[in-house]
């Protein structure tokens, strides 16, 4: 298990799915001022938790940092309403589940994020970004 | 007297039940059927149903299939100078909602409410429902319904008017355009992702029609006598869901799950 974190301000393309950035992500009642959405971040980890519920899901992840210590990220998705529209099932993750993971990271360090892209163990990658756009979630 | 004195305990028992079956059936009998002038009223209106999603990114003043803040894609309201001032001041402030040293953050009314209200609710990422009848129509967005009566009745009188989310609407059909005209609506709300507020004399004129067989468009315009130097004008479209789609749950605001409460005025995100 390892962390890879890649910092870039280029438009993240993943098979099909393609995230563009506001500048102001404030879609809906929740807020993601809180995130860079300037920043994507990459971590592979495992799954602790993953958290089907209103109004946002998350998922737990325990990350390996380079010095060796193992960090719970928070990472922050859309309603379960948007994510099943994009082919998320509530228990499509599981405890234990190695996972790799975009998102935007949070504006103070904190080991959180806002949920882009997920690319499970079998390989299949999947959106569900809470930022996307009402095309994108449809 | 009381009726154990008259009648065996089992019967009245067996009485009893019967009430409420009694009850029932004088109801059912007491319903009123649509009227032929109703049924008839009835089958000009526009077929509506179904989910619909808007087309293009939420708010009010980003061009469609635009972004917010991309240069070049971005329509203004026509404000008056001293709101126009305001508002770039909120747009610094809006930046920093989340930001826990900045001394004088300004967060979302969408959050703050945890609804979009006048006129945000024309530009959100929710569902759309368009309930038509003869009486009045109800648009449906998430956990919120704009109440568009269409009986002929006018506004409330002044004294009975005060604003809200949504303020009172009335509408009326042009062929199959609906014409819905609003006013009383709340200040301070965000008219978009960012804090384009109008004021509570702000007058919405919307023109709601079909122009396709999967496309609605509405067509806004506001007044706005405080705020701003001449009408604002939007449009906006929907695009019908596939059939059978599921309506989605509405969001929460708070609770146990809400990992994203407001804490002194500024938004917070809630780690494990």
């Amino acid at each position: 298990m390892h962390m890879k974190v890649n910092i870039t301000s280029r438009l993240i393309q993943l098979t099909g799915l393609t995230v563009i950035l506001a500048g102001m992500p404030l879609l809906g009642h929740h807020s993601f001022a809180g995130f860079d959405l300037s920043k994507t971040i990459t971590l592979t980890g495992t799954v602790k938790e993953f958290q089907w519920v209103n109004p946002h899901s998350w998922i737990q992840l325990m990350v390996t940092d380079a010095s060796g210590a193992t960090v719970e990220w928070s990472i922050e998705m859309s309603a379960p309403s948007s994510l099943i529209r994009q082919g998320w099932k509530p228990k499509m993750l599981k405890p234990g589940d190695q996972v790799t993971v975009t998102a935007h990271p949070l504006r103070d360090g904190r080991p959180g994020g806002s949920f882009v892209t997920a690319t499970l163990a079998d390989g299949t990658h999947i959106g569900g970004s809470p930022t996307g756009d009402a095309q994108t979630r449809n | 007297m009381s009726i154990n004195s008259v009648m065996p305990t089992g019967r009245v028992v067996a009485v009893l039940s019967i009430v409420p079956l009694l009850l029932f059936e004088s109801a059912t009998a007491q319903t009123t059927p649509n009227s032929p002038a109703r049924i008839e009223a009835y089958s000009k209106l526009p077929d509506w149903s179904g989910l619909w999603r808007l087309k293009g990114s939420p708010g009010l003043l980003d061009v469609e299939n635009g972004r917010s803040f991309t240069p070049g894609n971005r329509d203004h309201p026509p404000y008056k100078p001293d709101w126009e001032t305001r508002y770039q001041t909120d747009l610094v402030r809006a930046e920093h909602q989340g930001d826990a040293s900045y001394p004088n953050p300004l967060v979302d009314s969408h959050t703050l409410y945890c609804a979009a209200g006048m006129p945000r609710i024309i530009g959100t990422p929710f569902d759309y429902e368009f309930v038509v009848t003869p009486e009045a129509t109800w648009i449906i967005v998430e956990k919120e319904t704009r109440h568009i009566y269409t009986d002929g009745r006018g506004f409330p009188p002044e004294d009975e008017l005060w604003p809200t989310l949504l303020g009172r609407s009335i509408g009326h059909w042009e062929g199959q355009t609906l014409v819905v005209e609003t006013i009383s609506v709340k200040s301070g709300l965000w008219a978009d992702t960012t804090p384009a507020t109008l004021s509570e004399q702000a007058h919405y004129t919307e023109r709601i029609r079909q122009i396709d067989a999967n496309t609605l468009e509405d067509q806004a315009t506001v007044t706005d006598p405080i705020a701003l130097a001449k009408p604002w004008s939007f449009t906006k479209h929907y695009t019908r869901m596939r059939p059978g789609s599921w309506a989605a749950e509405p969001e929460t605001c708070g609770g146990p799950d809400d990992r994203n409460p407001i804490v002194n005025g500024r938004v917070t995100v809630v780690l494990q």
